[in-house]
């Protein structure tokens, strides 16, 4: 009895949680780690965190966004200016931070209220 | 009973909750992202950043003023194979009210601004890049490597950082540079923070057919733009707007070419570069942004954009 109602509790929760990552998927959410392989020897991301100097972390996250964009079949549609995408930090910190232009080297603001120590 | 029928309601009721909920988040944080309008006192806040005085010891030349010209200035800025000099150049017209100056100045922080930072950092990055073998890795390589070349001499004391880069454009601005007055739009710092000032400041971009002030403005006028009721009607607001302010401004007269400083900035710091090394910026867009089936609409943007430059911006 108990394991009918275990399962039947998984099952919500499964579904729970495949809605909500639809969903989460569907407004366009857009989380980079950057403990990936591909970012995380870059000078300007391997020792920034939310606490870091602000035009560090905006370079890191412009250079962040060039490698994903570089990656993406479509450059010019990824990560335009005025989207939005949270950066996962190497210490685990994360924020939100908004292209403002790809051309720049500091072309990405973090944007205030949305740093998350880890 | 119904409590099977209070779950099927949740299954339904969650997910529209959290899309709303994330939907006004994000709504919250778009809104709360541009910065306050630039006050009066943040050009003289960083009076330090204006000029470069830490790399006159390093490297003493001596230093002439360029030609007034605008369009003479702009062609050399964009020819210099030394940006450090040309630096050195500017900022002493500059320090006497040059807007134009403070404007050229401004770019070249923002182009050497990554390498400037840390230049040891910026060359291991590149050999970082080179050794992910994205699908561009060597175009981005090429292009690190011109900047790279280009911003040799700064070094992270010269403080080449955002507060200097607004520091300068606010100066430009106040002093009738019209470029800089869209680059600070498109920083989200304009002079006024009025929707009238912002439709006031596109219809005069428009009628001065300044391709440096096409450029400037052109991510305000893309994805930026959406949504904004002010700017109805005015090309914005979707990433394809952008790319027609750009490529207007190629149109009249900004170097689009191949080895452009817009193609290498968007290659280097952008990481979208095109496949083909010969491809100017124009044939780049229309080959890898826009789909075939939208071109006539693109270069009807592009054309609008152009034509009213020609006729004036009051139609």
């Amino acid at each position: 009895m108990n394991y009918r109602r275990w399962l039947h509790g998984a099952k919500f929760w499964f579904w729970v949680l495949a809605l909500v990552a639809y969903s989460a998927a569907a407004a366009g959410l857009l989380l980079i780690d950057t403990a990936e392989q591909r970012y995380r020897g870059l000078s300007k991301v391997e020792l920034t965190t939310t606490h870091a100097d602000p035009d560090l972390r905006r370079a890191g996250a412009a250079q962040v966004a060039a490698i994903y964009r570089a990656r993406s079949g479509m450059p010019f549609s990824t990560l335009s200016p005025g989207s939005t995408f949270q950066i996962v930090w190497p210490d685990g910190s994360t924020e939100t931070v908004m292209i403002v232009s790809p051309t720049s080297t500091l072309g990405a603001e973090p944007v205030p209220g949305t740093q998350q120590a880890k | 009973m119904p409590f099977a029928v209070s779950r099927k309601t949740w299954l339904l009721l969650a997910p529209a909750a959290l899309l709303l909920g994330v939907v006004g988040y994000r709504a919250v944080l778009l809104a709360a992202a541009p910065a306050l309008p630039v006050s009066a006192g943040a050009a003289a806040a960083t009076p330090a950043t204006v000029g470069v005085p830490a790399q006159d010891q390093r490297r003493p030349t001596s230093v002439q003023l360029l030609p007034a010209a605008s369009p003479d200035r702009r062609t050399a800025l964009e020819r210099s194979p030394d940006l450090y000099r040309t630096a050195q150049q500017l900022s002493a017209a500059a320090a006497q009210g040059d807007a134009d100056a403070s404007w050229l100045l401004s770019r070249i922080y923002d182009y050497c601004a990554g390498y400037a930072m840390n230049p040891a950092g910026y060359a291991a990055d590149t050999r970082a890049i080179d050794a992910a073998q994205l699908p561009t890795s060597g175009r981005m390589v090429d292009a690190r490597a011109r900047v790279g070349r280009r911003c040799a001499g700064f070094v992270p004391g010269d403080g080449l950082t955002r507060q200097a880069i607004v520091a300068q454009r606010v100066q430009a601005a106040r002093g009738g540079n019209l470029a800089a007055e869209a680059a600070l739009l498109t920083l989200g710092q304009p002079l006024q923070s009025s929707a009238g000032y912002k439709r006031d400041l596109v219809e005069r971009v428009r009628a001065s057919g300044d391709p440096d002030a096409y450029m400037a403005l052109a991510p305000a006028m893309g994805l930026a733009a959406s949504g904004d009721d002010s700017l109805d009607e005015r090309i914005a607001g979707t990433a394809f707007t952008e790319l027609a302010w750009q490529l207007a401004a190629c149109r009249l007269g900004l170097d689009c070419g191949p080895n452009s400083e817009l193609m290498t900035r968007y290659c280097a710091n952008g990481g979208i570069c095109s496949q083909d090394p010969t491809q100017d910026f124009s044939s780049f867009v229309y080959d890898a942004a826009v789909p075939r089936q939208g071109t006539d609409t693109m270069n009807e943007m592009v054309n609008r954009l152009v034509d009213t430059t020609a006729r004036g911006a009051g139609s």
